[in-house]
């Protein structure tokens, strides 16, 4: 039944809604955020095993970095695409402001991307290189040093990337999010796990079992971690959602987290190499449920 | 979404035709991308006061907006809610008259009609109308202004919070981090825009086109402090004269909120207006929400080397 909002005492017919305007944050911006943090949390993941793992991770390296490459772009052709003028994308570079997470991420996301990007582009011209008729022969190590260094730069570059998402939606004066202090360590934590999903897939498809099995441990305890930054997150966000979400939706999104993304993932880690890849795949799907159910609790009541 | 045939790059083009010369030694066209002009300097600091007590919602603001800035009028469509055909600030109404009505829900006239003026005037007040027009608060320390990550939002010499239209690139930050749900991306251009305060009349000497068609003198504009002074002793007057409710809004900082530079008497609490009681700057938590996630961070990475070693 329509609100009498002429009646003295009821609800002015301004306080039924929303007074916030809501950005278009549609597909788009689901995709977007899921992209990029799954490239982000791939990057950290490749660049801490590279660096602190054993020798597996170090021939999966070139192949990880492509992965990233690719995913970024994807997000970035996302990022450009979402906009209203895309041709300006451009414009948020001619400055860099730090009360806006966007401009701390837009730069952020170029550094990152244009780092990996030089550190793919180097050693597949040196493989090509070595393939062919070594034409690189005398540059081989000043190439290998480059593309070392471009990693830790794009390694260093992801550690900004996986930070400012959750900002960019948690310091916005949007219902829902604007209240989800917990939203940036959800971000990260699940950005991490998913990294990890994306790795033990790409080892899957390289046949490169041993370095599966290195990361069954973290991601049992990355599940643990996820499954509490959501439940975190949840206690802001619960109220929200029961107003923008049906009880169905909310249930589901939850069965997802805890018996999908946490119990059964959970126990496919225990089953070697496969189950652990099994695991990241759920990770990665539960990923963008999250998302969706995050980016929804903004829709204009 | 629209594809826009100008861009960046045209504009530096045209700026910097190929074989024009460089300037200070530098490439040229790398120069116009970060070329800035020194800011206007800064003039005394404007407001609109608006006197919700004395509006009539005729609308002549609304009207006003749209001619001076040559927006849009599409035919309203009936909302249901009393005259409040425009419903919302947008891209295409840069300011919206509020229309409260409060009536006694069984409303019936039981008695004759008053025979004179006198007596109709005697009569008990059975209802009340609130009118409220509202626009861009023109925030003294704006989250769209923070927000923007091109710097196409600035605060002019004025003190009023002007949207470059010819910079802004659409995303959409402006409009989640406005917590007054005020501007909004034309569709048409993909560009978000909001009132401008009338800039190009106030670099000319004029007042805001609203102001000058205001019939009651509800809006008005000035010096912040005039503004704030004539609140102040119109507020006291409401008090003396029977409306112990009658209050101002965005005269004076909020709790976690700046003042406004368009501040409101107003008769009834500001969320019956659709305004929050107690807005947030949303970069208030900015420094928290990046801790949190850098010390996420540090502890799963912990986690990740601790069991690949």
């Amino acid at each position: 039944m329509k609100e009498k909002t002429w009646v003295s005492g009821s609800l002015s017919p301004y306080q039924l809604h929303d007074i916030t305007h809501r950005p278009d944050w549609e597909n788009l911006i689901v995709w977007d955020a899921y992209l990029n943090n799954m490239t982000s949390g791939f990057m950290v993941i490749t660049g801490l095993a590279w660096m602190a793992g054993p020798g597996y991770f170090t021939a999966l390296l070139p192949w990880a970095i492509t992965v990233a490459l690719a995913i970024v772009v994807v997000d970035l052709i996302l990022l450009i695409f979402d906009l209203g003028d895309p041709f300006r994308f451009t414009n948020a570079m001619r400055v860099m402001r730090f009360t806006s997470p966007l401009s701390v991420g837009v730069w952020g996301l170029a550094s990152y991307a244009t780092c990996v990007g030089f550190a793919v582009g180097l050693y597949w011209l040196s493989y090509i290189s070595a393939h062919t008729t070594d034409f690189l022969n005398p540059y081989i190590d000043i190439l290998d040093m480059l593309t070392r260094m471009f990693v830790i730069l794009a390694f260093l570059g992801a550690l900004v990337v996986i930070c400012y998402k959750g900002v960019a939606f948690s310091c916005t004066s949007q219902p829902g999010v604007k209240n989800a202090r917990w939203l940036t360590s959800f971000m990260v934590a699940d950005a991490m796990l998913m990294g990890l999903g994306v790795y033990s897939i790409m080892a899957a498809i390289l046949q490169a079992p041993e370095a599966i099995a290195y990361l069954m441990l973290p991601t049992l305890i990355l599940i643990i971690a996820r499954c509490i930054a959501f439940y975190l997150l949840s206690l802001d966000l619960n109220p929200r959602a029961e107003l923008t979400n049906s009880k169905m939706e909310n249930f589901w999104v939850k069965f997802s987290v805890y018996i999908l993304g946490g119990v059964i993932a959970f126990g496919c880690c225990f089953i070697g190499p496969f189950g652990v890849t099994v695991a990241g795949v759920i990770a990665l799907v539960v990923g963008l449920i999250e998302r969706y159910w995050i980016i929804s609790t903004t829709k204009k009541i | 979404m629209k594809l826009k045939e100008s861009n960046i790059f045209n504009l530096i083009s045209k700026a910097f035709p190929a074989g024009s010369p460089k300037k200070e030694g530098r490439f040229a066209p790398i120069y116009g991308l970060f070329e800035r002009h020194e800011p206007k300097p800064r003039q005394t600091e404007m407001a609109f006061f608006t006197d919700t007590s004395i509006c009539t919602g005729c609308k002549s603001c609304e009207v006003a907006c749209k001619q001076w800035n040559q927006i849009k009028a599409p035919t309203p469509k009936w909302s249901g809610n009393s005259y409040d055909n425009t419903q919302d600030l947008s891209y295409l109404n840069w300011r919206h008259v509020k229309f409260i009505e409060r009536f006694p829900e069984k409303n019936e006239v039981n008695h004759p009609a008053p025979k004179n003026i006198d007596n109709l005037l005697a009569e008990k007040k059975i209802g009340e109308w609130l009118f409220m027009s509202d626009q861009c608060k023109h925030c003294r320390q704006s989250p769209c202004h923070q927000a923007c990550p091109t710097g196409a939002i600035m605060r002019n010499e004025f003190g009023g919070v002007y949207y470059q239209t010819d910079i802004c690139m659409g995303c959409g930050m402006c409009i989640a981090a406005c917590p007054f749900g005020v501007p909004e991306i034309n569709p048409d251009t993909g560009h978000s825009v909001k009132c401008a305060q009338c800039y190009d009349r106030l670099r000319d000497g004029l007042r805001p086109a609203c102001v000058t068609a205001c019939t009651t003198g509800a809006i008005d504009f000035g010096p912040r402090e005039v503004m704030v002074e004539k609140a102040r002793a119109r507020v006291k007057f409401l008090h003396e004269h029977g409306h112990p409710e009658a209050n101002l809004y965005g005269c004076d900082d909020f709790e976690h909120y700046s003042s406004l530079n368009s501040f409101y008497l107003l008769m009834d609490k500001p969320s019956v207006y659709g305004l929050p009681e107690n807005p947030i700057t949303p970069t208030e938590h900015m420094p928290m929400d990046y801790l949190r996630a850098a010390a996420t961070l540090i502890l799963c990475s912990a986690v990740v080397v601790g069991t690949l070693m």
